[in-house]
Protein backbone atom coordinates (compact mmCIF):
# COMPACT_ATOMS: atom_id res chain seq x y z
CA UNK A 1 0.00 0.00 0.00
CA UNK A 2 1.81 3.49 -1.04
CA UNK A 3 0.82 5.92 1.32
CA UNK A 4 -0.08 9.54 0.01
CA UNK A 5 2.79 12.06 -1.16
CA UNK A 6 2.97 15.70 0.27
CA UNK A 7 0.82 17.58 -2.22
CA UNK A 8 0.34 20.96 -1.47
CA UNK A 9 -1.99 23.65 -2.41
CA UNK A 10 0.71 24.69 -5.55
CA UNK A 11 0.78 21.42 -6.83
CA UNK A 12 -2.56 20.92 -6.90
CA UNK A 13 -2.98 24.16 -8.44
CA UNK A 14 -0.38 23.00 -11.21
CA UNK A 15 -2.37 19.88 -11.55
CA UNK A 16 -4.98 21.87 -12.21
CA UNK A 17 -3.91 23.62 -15.05
CA UNK A 18 -2.21 20.43 -16.66
CA UNK A 19 -2.58 20.56 -20.50
CA UNK A 20 -6.01 21.93 -20.01
CA UNK A 21 -7.25 18.31 -18.13
CA UNK A 22 -10.72 18.06 -16.67
CA UNK A 23 -10.28 18.56 -12.71
CA UNK A 24 -12.16 17.66 -10.10
CA UNK A 25 -11.92 18.44 -6.31
CA UNK A 26 -13.42 16.82 -3.27
CA UNK A 27 -13.12 17.49 0.72
CA UNK A 28 -12.51 14.95 3.06
CA UNK A 29 -16.16 13.28 2.73
CA UNK A 30 -15.90 13.16 -0.84
CA UNK A 31 -18.06 16.12 -1.45
CA UNK A 32 -16.56 17.91 -5.09
CA UNK A 33 -16.05 21.47 -4.29
CA UNK A 34 -14.63 22.27 -7.70
CA UNK A 35 -14.68 21.34 -10.98
CA UNK A 36 -13.30 23.48 -14.14
CA UNK A 37 -14.33 24.06 -17.58
CA UNK A 38 -12.96 21.46 -19.00
CA UNK A 39 -14.17 19.14 -16.91
CA UNK A 40 -18.23 20.98 -17.46
CA UNK A 41 -17.34 20.43 -21.66
CA UNK A 42 -15.91 17.04 -21.49
CA UNK A 43 -18.79 15.25 -18.62
CA UNK A 44 -21.60 17.47 -18.88
CA UNK A 45 -21.68 18.44 -15.24
CA UNK A 46 -22.32 21.51 -14.51
CA UNK A 47 -21.26 23.38 -11.00
CA UNK A 48 -24.88 24.04 -10.07
CA UNK A 49 -25.45 20.08 -10.57
CA UNK A 50 -22.34 18.54 -9.21
CA UNK A 51 -20.42 21.17 -6.66
CA UNK A 52 -21.72 20.22 -3.01
CA UNK A 53 -22.98 16.58 -4.03
CA UNK A 54 -20.98 13.28 -3.73
CA UNK A 55 -18.01 12.41 -5.77
CA UNK A 56 -19.58 8.77 -6.27
CA UNK A 57 -22.26 10.81 -8.85
CA UNK A 58 -19.21 10.86 -11.25
CA UNK A 59 -19.04 7.41 -11.26
CA UNK A 60 -21.67 4.55 -12.70
CA UNK A 61 -23.61 3.16 -10.37
CA UNK A 62 -22.10 -0.02 -9.90
CA UNK A 63 -18.95 1.77 -9.39
CA UNK A 64 -20.36 3.48 -6.21
CA UNK A 65 -20.20 0.99 -3.71
CA UNK A 66 -16.38 -0.05 -4.26
CA UNK A 67 -15.83 4.00 -4.18
CA UNK A 68 -17.82 4.98 -0.94
CA UNK A 69 -15.98 1.63 0.65
CA UNK A 70 -12.41 2.82 -0.24
CA UNK A 71 -13.33 6.52 0.40
CA UNK A 72 -14.24 5.38 3.93
CA UNK A 73 -11.18 2.85 4.22
CA UNK A 74 -8.93 5.74 3.53
CA UNK A 75 -10.16 8.05 6.38
CA UNK A 76 -9.81 5.33 8.85
CA UNK A 77 -6.33 4.29 7.47
CA UNK A 78 -4.60 7.01 5.40
CA UNK A 79 -3.45 4.06 2.77
CA UNK A 80 -4.67 4.15 -0.78
CA UNK A 81 -3.61 2.07 -3.61
CA UNK A 82 -5.22 4.76 -5.91
CA UNK A 83 -3.42 7.46 -5.20
CA UNK A 84 -0.66 9.35 -6.81
CA UNK A 85 -0.34 7.19 -10.22
CA UNK A 86 -2.74 6.81 -13.74
CA UNK A 87 -5.46 4.43 -12.82
CA UNK A 88 -7.88 3.60 -15.83
CA UNK A 89 -11.85 4.00 -14.71
CA UNK A 90 -15.12 4.64 -15.92
CA UNK A 91 -16.60 8.35 -15.37
CA UNK A 92 -20.17 8.85 -15.37
CA UNK A 93 -21.59 11.90 -17.04
CA UNK A 94 -24.24 14.06 -16.51
CA UNK A 95 -26.31 12.33 -19.39
CA UNK A 96 -25.93 8.97 -18.05
CA UNK A 97 -22.66 8.48 -20.79
CA UNK A 98 -20.03 5.98 -19.26
CA UNK A 99 -16.75 7.45 -20.82
CA UNK A 100 -13.69 5.43 -19.85
CA UNK A 101 -10.81 7.86 -18.53
CA UNK A 102 -7.29 8.01 -16.99
CA UNK A 103 -7.67 9.58 -13.24
CA UNK A 104 -4.60 10.65 -11.70
CA UNK A 105 -5.93 10.84 -8.32
CA UNK A 106 -3.79 12.80 -5.26
CA UNK A 107 -4.54 13.68 -1.46
CA UNK A 108 -3.34 16.62 0.30
CA UNK A 109 -3.20 16.91 3.91
CA UNK A 110 -4.26 19.91 5.91
CA UNK A 111 -2.65 21.74 9.14
CA UNK A 112 -6.19 20.79 10.75
CA UNK A 113 -5.32 16.69 9.99
CA UNK A 114 -8.40 16.98 7.70
CA UNK A 115 -7.55 15.93 3.93
CA UNK A 116 -8.53 16.78 0.26
CA UNK A 117 -8.41 15.02 -3.12
CA UNK A 118 -8.01 16.39 -6.74
CA UNK A 119 -7.80 14.57 -9.73
CA UNK A 120 -7.60 15.34 -13.66
CA UNK A 121 -9.18 12.93 -15.16
CA UNK A 122 -7.84 12.09 -19.77
CA UNK A 123 -10.78 10.98 -21.41
CA UNK A 124 -9.76 7.90 -23.40
CA UNK A 125 -12.90 5.93 -25.29
CA UNK A 126 -16.46 6.90 -24.97
CA UNK A 127 -18.96 4.19 -24.20
CA UNK A 128 -22.81 4.12 -23.39
CA UNK B 1 -40.60 22.17 12.66
CA UNK B 2 -38.87 24.80 13.81
CA UNK B 3 -34.84 25.97 13.26
CA UNK B 4 -33.56 24.72 16.31
CA UNK B 5 -34.70 21.20 15.92
CA UNK B 6 -34.57 21.17 12.40
CA UNK B 7 -30.47 22.01 13.32
CA UNK B 8 -30.55 18.82 16.00
CA UNK B 9 -31.99 16.32 13.79
CA UNK B 10 -29.22 17.64 10.77
CA UNK B 11 -26.60 17.22 13.21
CA UNK B 12 -28.03 13.76 14.03
CA UNK B 13 -27.89 12.56 10.45
CA UNK B 14 -24.38 13.82 9.87
CA UNK B 15 -23.28 11.89 12.69
CA UNK B 16 -25.24 8.96 11.78
CA UNK B 17 -23.39 9.44 8.31
CA UNK B 18 -20.37 9.52 9.36
CA UNK B 19 -21.22 6.41 11.88
CA UNK B 20 -21.91 4.55 8.69
CA UNK B 21 -19.12 5.94 6.90
CA UNK B 22 -16.90 4.09 9.74
CA UNK B 23 -18.75 1.05 9.81
CA UNK B 24 -18.01 0.81 6.07
CA UNK B 25 -14.30 1.69 6.18
CA UNK B 26 -14.06 -1.07 8.80
CA UNK B 27 -15.35 -3.98 6.96
CA UNK B 28 -13.84 -2.81 3.97
CA UNK B 29 -10.30 -2.64 6.31
CA UNK B 30 -11.18 -6.26 7.29
CA UNK B 31 -11.95 -7.81 3.60
CA UNK B 32 -9.35 -5.74 2.48
CA UNK B 33 -6.83 -7.48 5.46
CA UNK B 34 -8.15 -11.12 4.29
CA UNK B 35 -5.21 -12.91 2.45
CA UNK B 36 -8.09 -14.78 0.37
CA UNK B 37 -8.60 -12.89 -2.62
CA UNK B 38 -12.45 -12.41 -2.90
CA UNK B 39 -15.15 -11.01 -5.11
CA UNK B 40 -19.01 -10.80 -5.02
CA UNK B 41 -20.77 -11.53 -8.41
CA UNK B 42 -23.88 -11.20 -9.15
CA UNK B 43 -26.49 -13.38 -11.43
CA UNK B 44 -24.58 -12.26 -14.67
CA UNK B 45 -21.45 -13.11 -13.11
CA UNK B 46 -20.72 -9.42 -12.76
CA UNK B 47 -18.35 -8.29 -9.90
CA UNK B 48 -20.19 -6.09 -7.10
CA UNK B 49 -17.46 -6.16 -4.14
CA UNK B 50 -14.32 -7.18 -4.57
CA UNK B 51 -11.08 -7.35 -1.97
CA UNK B 52 -7.71 -6.42 -2.40
CA UNK B 53 -5.96 -9.43 -2.48
CA UNK B 54 -8.47 -10.54 -4.82
CA UNK B 55 -7.37 -7.07 -7.49
CA UNK B 56 -4.09 -8.22 -7.17
CA UNK B 57 -4.38 -12.19 -8.11
CA UNK B 58 -6.50 -10.98 -11.13
CA UNK B 59 -5.58 -7.45 -11.87
CA UNK B 60 -2.49 -6.59 -10.04
CA UNK B 61 -4.31 -3.22 -9.21
CA UNK B 62 -6.73 -2.39 -7.06
CA UNK B 63 -10.57 -3.52 -6.28
CA UNK B 64 -12.54 -0.70 -8.31
CA UNK B 65 -10.46 -1.86 -11.20
CA UNK B 66 -12.54 -4.85 -10.78
CA UNK B 67 -16.29 -3.73 -10.49
CA UNK B 68 -18.65 -4.79 -12.73
CA UNK B 69 -16.44 -6.89 -15.05
CA UNK B 70 -17.46 -10.55 -15.17
CA UNK B 71 -15.44 -13.26 -13.79
CA UNK B 72 -14.08 -14.57 -17.35
CA UNK B 73 -12.82 -10.71 -18.43
CA UNK B 74 -10.42 -10.93 -15.37
CA UNK B 75 -10.35 -14.61 -14.62
CA UNK B 76 -8.82 -17.52 -16.59
CA UNK B 77 -9.00 -20.82 -14.87
CA UNK B 78 -7.04 -23.86 -15.07
CA UNK B 79 -8.70 -26.37 -12.67
CA UNK B 80 -7.01 -29.30 -11.24
CA UNK B 81 -9.50 -31.71 -10.23
CA UNK B 82 -12.71 -33.60 -10.07
CA UNK B 83 -14.69 -30.27 -9.54
CA UNK B 84 -13.32 -28.60 -12.84
CA UNK B 85 -16.98 -28.58 -14.97
CA UNK B 86 -18.23 -26.69 -11.63
CA UNK B 87 -15.01 -23.88 -11.60
CA UNK B 88 -15.47 -23.46 -14.79
CA UNK B 89 -19.50 -22.92 -14.72
CA UNK B 90 -18.39 -19.72 -12.82
CA UNK B 91 -16.92 -18.40 -16.13
CA UNK B 92 -19.07 -19.89 -18.38
CA UNK B 93 -22.48 -17.16 -19.38
CA UNK B 94 -24.43 -19.99 -21.26
CA UNK B 95 -24.77 -21.58 -17.64
CA UNK B 96 -26.59 -21.04 -14.60
CA UNK B 97 -24.49 -19.81 -11.72
CA UNK B 98 -23.84 -22.70 -9.28
CA UNK B 99 -26.63 -22.20 -7.06
CA UNK B 100 -24.70 -24.48 -4.05
CA UNK B 101 -21.72 -24.13 -2.48
CA UNK B 102 -18.51 -25.92 -3.80
CA UNK B 103 -14.81 -25.98 -4.07
CA UNK B 104 -11.92 -26.82 -6.28
CA UNK B 105 -8.34 -26.86 -6.89
CA UNK B 106 -7.09 -24.75 -9.84
CA UNK B 107 -4.94 -22.16 -11.15
CA UNK B 108 -5.57 -18.92 -12.11
CA UNK B 109 -3.81 -17.53 -15.62
CA UNK B 110 -2.92 -14.21 -16.15
CA UNK B 111 -3.32 -12.67 -19.67
CA UNK B 112 0.24 -13.37 -20.33
CA UNK B 113 -0.40 -17.06 -19.60
CA UNK B 114 1.41 -17.31 -16.32
CA UNK B 115 0.40 -19.72 -14.05
CA UNK B 116 -0.48 -18.41 -10.28
CA UNK B 117 0.82 -21.28 -7.62
CA UNK B 118 -2.58 -23.79 -7.36
CA UNK B 119 -5.27 -22.06 -5.73
CA UNK B 120 -7.99 -23.62 -3.37
CA UNK B 121 -11.13 -22.35 -4.99
CA UNK B 122 -14.30 -21.33 -3.41
CA UNK B 123 -18.09 -20.68 -3.56
CA UNK B 124 -20.84 -19.42 -1.61
CA UNK B 125 -24.63 -18.76 -2.60
CA UNK B 126 -25.08 -15.16 -0.60
CA UNK B 127 -28.85 -14.74 -0.99
CA UNK B 128 -29.82 -11.31 -0.42
CA UNK B 129 -33.54 -10.19 -0.07
CA UNK B 130 -33.12 -8.38 -3.77
CA UNK B 131 -31.52 -10.99 -6.15
CA UNK B 132 -28.68 -13.73 -5.38
CA UNK B 133 -25.29 -12.89 -5.56
CA UNK B 134 -22.41 -15.80 -5.10
CA UNK B 135 -18.69 -15.41 -2.61
CA UNK B 136 -16.20 -16.55 -4.60
CA UNK B 137 -12.87 -16.75 -2.55
CA UNK B 138 -9.11 -17.98 -3.81
CA UNK B 139 -6.48 -19.37 -1.53
CA UNK B 140 -3.29 -20.71 -1.54
CA UNK B 141 -3.15 -24.24 -0.51
CA UNK B 142 -1.46 -24.89 3.00
CA UNK B 143 1.76 -27.13 2.85
CA UNK B 144 -0.25 -30.18 3.31
CA UNK B 145 -2.45 -29.82 0.31
CA UNK B 146 0.38 -28.48 -1.85
CA UNK B 147 2.36 -31.51 -0.97
CA UNK B 148 -0.79 -33.88 -1.58
CA UNK B 149 -1.13 -32.00 -5.29
CA UNK B 150 2.63 -32.42 -5.57
CA UNK B 151 2.29 -36.55 -4.12
CA UNK B 152 -0.97 -37.18 -6.54
CA UNK B 153 0.84 -35.65 -9.82
CA UNK B 154 4.26 -37.89 -8.88
CA UNK B 155 2.10 -40.85 -8.93
CA UNK B 156 0.40 -39.96 -11.91
CA UNK B 157 3.52 -39.05 -13.90
CA UNK B 158 5.60 -42.52 -12.34
CA UNK B 159 2.60 -44.67 -13.60
CA UNK B 160 2.96 -43.00 -16.63
CA UNK B 161 6.25 -43.74 -17.44
CA UNK B 162 6.30 -46.93 -15.97
CA UNK B 163 3.94 -48.71 -18.20
CA UNK B 164 5.50 -48.19 -21.50
CA UNK B 165 9.00 -50.26 -20.10
CA UNK B 166 7.27 -52.71 -18.28
CA UNK B 167 5.14 -53.38 -21.08
CA UNK B 168 8.74 -54.36 -23.58
CA UNK B 169 9.90 -56.63 -20.24
CA UNK B 170 6.28 -58.44 -20.44
CA UNK B 171 6.32 -59.12 -24.08
CA UNK B 172 10.20 -60.33 -23.93
CA UNK B 173 9.17 -62.48 -21.54
CA UNK B 174 6.39 -63.56 -23.36
CA UNK B 175 8.39 -63.99 -25.95
CA UNK B 176 11.28 -65.94 -24.24
CA UNK B 177 8.86 -68.53 -22.68
CA UNK B 178 7.52 -69.54 -26.09
CA UNK B 179 11.11 -71.07 -26.83
CA UNK B 180 10.76 -74.73 -26.85
CA UNK B 181 13.47 -76.79 -24.90
CA UNK B 182 14.39 -74.29 -22.25
CA UNK B 183 15.68 -75.94 -19.61
CA UNK B 184 13.47 -76.77 -16.49
CA UNK B 185 14.91 -74.69 -14.31
CA UNK B 186 14.87 -71.83 -16.46
CA UNK B 187 11.48 -72.40 -17.26
CA UNK B 188 10.77 -71.94 -13.78
CA UNK B 189 12.26 -68.62 -13.07
CA UNK B 190 10.93 -67.45 -16.38
CA UNK B 191 7.33 -68.38 -14.93
CA UNK B 192 8.05 -66.71 -11.38
CA UNK B 193 9.00 -63.74 -13.24
CA UNK B 194 6.02 -63.32 -15.80
CA UNK B 195 4.19 -63.71 -12.91
CA UNK B 196 6.02 -61.27 -10.60
CA UNK B 197 5.44 -58.79 -13.79
CA UNK B 198 2.10 -59.43 -13.91
CA UNK B 199 1.64 -58.52 -10.24
CA UNK B 200 3.74 -54.91 -10.77
CA UNK B 201 1.06 -54.25 -13.78
CA UNK B 202 -1.55 -54.94 -11.75
CA UNK B 203 -0.52 -53.05 -9.34
CA UNK B 204 0.10 -50.91 -11.38
CA UNK B 205 -2.82 -50.08 -12.94
CA UNK B 206 -4.27 -50.11 -9.16
CA UNK B 207 -2.02 -47.11 -8.47
CA UNK B 208 -3.21 -45.42 -11.41
CA UNK B 209 -6.42 -46.22 -11.03
CA UNK B 210 -6.44 -45.32 -7.18
CA UNK B 211 -4.55 -42.23 -8.04
CA UNK B 212 -7.03 -40.53 -10.43
CA UNK B 213 -9.96 -41.34 -8.07
CA UNK B 214 -8.34 -39.37 -5.91
CA UNK B 215 -8.47 -36.59 -8.20
CA UNK B 216 -10.72 -36.88 -10.49
CA UNK B 217 -13.95 -38.49 -9.26
CA UNK B 218 -15.49 -38.22 -12.48
CA UNK B 219 -13.83 -41.42 -13.42
CA UNK B 220 -16.76 -43.01 -12.30
CA UNK B 221 -20.08 -42.36 -14.01
CA UNK B 222 -23.09 -42.58 -11.48
CA UNK B 223 -26.09 -43.63 -13.13
CA UNK B 224 -29.56 -45.63 -11.70
CA UNK B 225 -28.93 -48.97 -12.17
CA UNK B 226 -31.12 -52.16 -11.05
CA UNK B 227 -29.55 -53.99 -8.63
CA UNK B 228 -30.12 -57.18 -9.07
CA UNK B 229 -29.37 -57.84 -12.33
CA UNK B 230 -26.01 -56.43 -11.76
CA UNK B 231 -25.03 -58.72 -8.68
CA UNK B 232 -26.12 -61.42 -11.01
CA UNK B 233 -24.07 -60.44 -14.26
CA UNK B 234 -21.34 -60.54 -11.53
CA UNK B 235 -22.03 -63.46 -9.86
CA UNK B 236 -22.32 -65.66 -12.98
CA UNK B 237 -19.08 -64.18 -14.48
CA UNK B 238 -16.91 -64.74 -10.83
CA UNK B 239 -18.16 -68.24 -10.18
CA UNK B 240 -16.37 -69.75 -13.09
CA UNK B 241 -13.19 -68.98 -11.27
CA UNK B 242 -14.46 -69.27 -7.53
CA UNK B 243 -17.03 -72.13 -7.56
CA UNK B 244 -17.47 -71.31 -3.72
CA UNK B 245 -18.68 -68.03 -4.22
CA UNK B 246 -22.56 -67.86 -2.88
CA UNK B 247 -24.96 -65.08 -4.06
CA UNK B 248 -27.88 -64.53 -1.10
CA UNK B 249 -30.58 -62.13 0.02
CA UNK B 250 -31.60 -61.65 -3.85
CA UNK B 251 -35.22 -61.81 -3.50
CA UNK B 252 -34.45 -58.08 -1.61
CA UNK B 253 -33.13 -56.78 -4.16
CA UNK B 254 -36.52 -56.81 -6.41
CA UNK B 255 -36.63 -54.08 -8.79
CA UNK B 256 -34.34 -52.11 -5.83
CA UNK B 257 -32.49 -49.08 -7.92
CA UNK B 258 -29.00 -48.40 -6.91
CA UNK B 259 -26.89 -44.82 -7.64
CA UNK B 260 -23.55 -46.52 -9.01
CA UNK B 261 -21.16 -46.88 -11.89
CA UNK B 262 -21.64 -50.76 -12.62
CA UNK B 263 -17.88 -51.01 -13.77
CA UNK B 264 -16.85 -49.69 -10.66
CA UNK B 265 -19.26 -51.24 -8.37
CA UNK B 266 -17.94 -54.90 -10.55
CA UNK B 267 -14.05 -53.78 -10.32
CA UNK B 268 -14.51 -53.38 -6.28
CA UNK B 269 -16.62 -56.97 -5.69
CA UNK B 270 -13.69 -57.89 -7.97
CA UNK B 271 -11.13 -57.00 -5.52
CA UNK B 272 -12.81 -57.54 -2.45
CA UNK B 273 -13.04 -61.42 -4.46
CA UNK B 274 -9.29 -61.47 -4.98
CA UNK B 275 -8.91 -60.66 -1.32
CA UNK B 276 -10.79 -63.37 -0.23
CA UNK B 277 -9.41 -65.76 -2.63
CA UNK B 278 -6.23 -64.54 -1.15
CA UNK B 279 -6.61 -64.54 2.65
CA UNK B 280 -9.78 -66.72 3.60
CA UNK B 281 -10.28 -70.86 3.99
CA UNK B 282 -10.78 -72.08 0.72
CA UNK B 283 -12.84 -74.87 2.01
CA UNK B 284 -15.05 -72.66 3.52
CA UNK B 285 -18.05 -70.27 1.06
CA UNK B 286 -17.44 -66.70 0.10
CA UNK B 287 -20.98 -65.05 0.06
CA UNK B 288 -22.26 -62.11 -1.29
CA UNK B 289 -25.52 -60.72 0.09
CA UNK B 290 -28.01 -58.02 0.45
CA UNK B 291 -28.53 -57.45 3.55
CA UNK B 292 -31.41 -54.69 3.23
CA UNK B 293 -31.64 -51.41 3.87
CA UNK B 294 -29.99 -48.56 6.52
CA UNK B 295 -33.18 -46.28 6.35
CA UNK B 296 -30.81 -43.65 5.56
CA UNK B 297 -30.99 -43.88 1.61
CA UNK B 298 -28.82 -46.72 1.27
CA UNK B 299 -29.39 -51.04 0.59
CA UNK B 300 -26.26 -53.02 2.88
CA UNK B 301 -24.61 -54.96 0.98
CA UNK B 302 -22.16 -57.70 2.51
CA UNK B 303 -19.14 -59.51 1.26
CA UNK B 304 -17.94 -62.19 3.99
CA UNK B 305 -15.52 -65.07 3.77
CA UNK B 306 -14.11 -67.10 6.80
CA UNK B 307 -10.33 -67.46 7.98
CA UNK B 308 -8.71 -69.86 10.49
CA UNK B 309 -7.48 -67.18 11.63
CA UNK B 310 -8.05 -65.16 14.91
CA UNK B 311 -9.68 -61.65 14.61
CA UNK B 312 -7.20 -58.77 14.46
CA UNK B 313 -7.71 -55.42 16.56
CA UNK B 314 -10.17 -53.07 15.28
CA UNK B 315 -7.13 -50.47 14.64
CA UNK B 316 -5.38 -52.94 12.14
CA UNK B 317 -8.86 -53.82 10.74
CA UNK B 318 -9.75 -50.18 9.90
CA UNK B 319 -6.12 -50.09 8.36
CA UNK B 320 -6.74 -52.99 5.95
CA UNK B 321 -8.13 -50.41 3.57
CA UNK B 322 -4.96 -48.26 3.40
CA UNK B 323 -2.30 -49.36 0.37
CA UNK B 324 0.21 -51.97 1.09
CA UNK B 325 -1.17 -52.27 4.63
CA UNK B 326 1.21 -55.42 5.62
CA UNK B 327 -1.03 -57.55 8.55
CA UNK B 328 0.87 -60.64 8.60
CA UNK B 329 3.82 -61.83 5.94
CA UNK B 330 2.16 -63.35 3.13
CA UNK B 331 4.85 -63.55 0.61
CA UNK B 332 5.99 -67.61 1.00
CA UNK B 333 6.18 -70.39 -1.10
CA UNK B 334 2.66 -70.60 -1.91
CA UNK B 335 1.46 -67.25 -1.53
CA UNK B 336 3.05 -64.80 -3.88
CA UNK B 337 0.69 -61.89 -3.40
CA UNK B 338 2.22 -59.19 -0.49
CA UNK B 339 0.12 -56.78 0.91
CA UNK B 340 -1.60 -54.81 -2.24
CA UNK B 341 -4.15 -52.35 -3.07
CA UNK B 342 -7.35 -54.57 -3.45
CA UNK B 343 -9.51 -53.18 -0.28
CA UNK B 344 -7.86 -49.41 -0.73
CA UNK B 345 -8.79 -49.63 -4.77
CA UNK B 346 -12.74 -51.26 -3.51
CA UNK B 347 -12.86 -48.70 -1.15
CA UNK B 348 -12.58 -45.66 -3.35
CA UNK B 349 -14.59 -47.20 -6.19
CA UNK B 350 -17.64 -47.39 -3.79
CA UNK B 351 -16.64 -43.88 -2.58
CA UNK B 352 -16.67 -43.00 -5.86
CA UNK B 353 -20.46 -44.24 -6.09
CA UNK B 354 -21.14 -41.92 -3.35
CA UNK B 355 -21.22 -45.25 -0.98
CA UNK B 356 -19.15 -46.18 2.32
CA UNK B 357 -17.16 -49.34 2.59
CA UNK B 358 -16.31 -50.37 5.76
CA UNK B 359 -15.03 -53.60 7.39
CA UNK B 360 -16.14 -55.85 10.26
CA UNK B 361 -14.96 -59.32 11.84
CA UNK B 362 -16.99 -61.32 14.29
CA UNK B 363 -15.56 -65.15 15.75
CA UNK B 364 -16.81 -68.06 14.07
CA UNK B 365 -15.75 -71.71 14.58
CA UNK B 366 -13.81 -72.38 13.28
CA UNK B 367 -11.96 -69.00 13.02
CA UNK B 368 -13.11 -65.59 11.98
CA UNK B 369 -15.66 -64.05 9.93
CA UNK B 370 -14.55 -61.03 7.82
CA UNK B 371 -17.21 -59.12 6.42
CA UNK B 372 -17.15 -56.64 4.36
CA UNK B 373 -20.22 -53.93 4.29
CA UNK B 374 -20.89 -51.36 1.31
CA UNK B 375 -23.82 -49.11 1.51
CA UNK B 376 -24.99 -47.92 -1.64
CA UNK B 377 -26.97 -44.93 -2.54
CA UNK B 378 -30.77 -45.80 -3.62
CA UNK B 379 -32.21 -43.66 -5.53
CA UNK B 380 -34.29 -41.54 -4.45
CA UNK B 381 -37.37 -43.21 -5.18
CA UNK B 382 -36.27 -46.15 -3.75
CA UNK B 383 -35.45 -44.83 -0.32
CA UNK B 384 -38.33 -44.72 2.61
CA UNK B 385 -37.25 -41.13 3.89
CA UNK B 386 -36.93 -39.86 0.54
CA UNK B 387 -40.75 -39.35 -0.34
CA UNK B 388 -41.40 -37.44 3.29
CA UNK B 389 -38.21 -35.30 2.55
CA UNK B 390 -39.12 -33.81 -1.00
CA UNK B 391 -42.57 -33.11 0.26
CA UNK B 392 -40.99 -31.15 3.86
CA UNK B 393 -38.92 -29.04 1.33
CA UNK B 394 -41.36 -28.47 -1.11
CA UNK B 395 -42.13 -24.57 -0.49
CA UNK B 396 -45.40 -25.20 -2.30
Amino acid sequence: MSTPGAWTEDRIRALREKEDLPFVRADASGIVQEINDRFQAVYGWTEAALIGQSLGLILPPSFRDSHHAGFARFQLTEVSKVLNHPLKLVTFCSDGHAIESEHFIVAEKHSDGSWSFAATLRPLTESS
Amino acid sequence: MNSSASSSSSSRDSELIAQLRQSLGMLQVAFDAASEAMVIVDLDRRIHWANQASAELFVGGVPIQLVNQTLADVLKLRPLDAHAKAALQLLDPQLPLPRTSGESRCQVLSPNGDESQVQLLRWRPVELIQSPFLLVSFRDLSPEERALVQQQRFMTDLTHELRTPLAIVSGNLQRMARLSDLPQAVSSRLTMAREEMARIQKLLGHLSLLTRLEVDAEVVSCGDHLLAPLLQRWHHASQELVPNLMLQGLERADHQVVQADPRALMLALDQLLDNACQHADPSMPIELSLAGEDGLGHCILEFSSQSLDPPVSSEDLERWSSPFFRGKPERDGDKVEGPGLGLALARELVRGCGGILSLHQQPSLPGTRTIVRLLLKLRASNAPGAVVAAVRTDPA
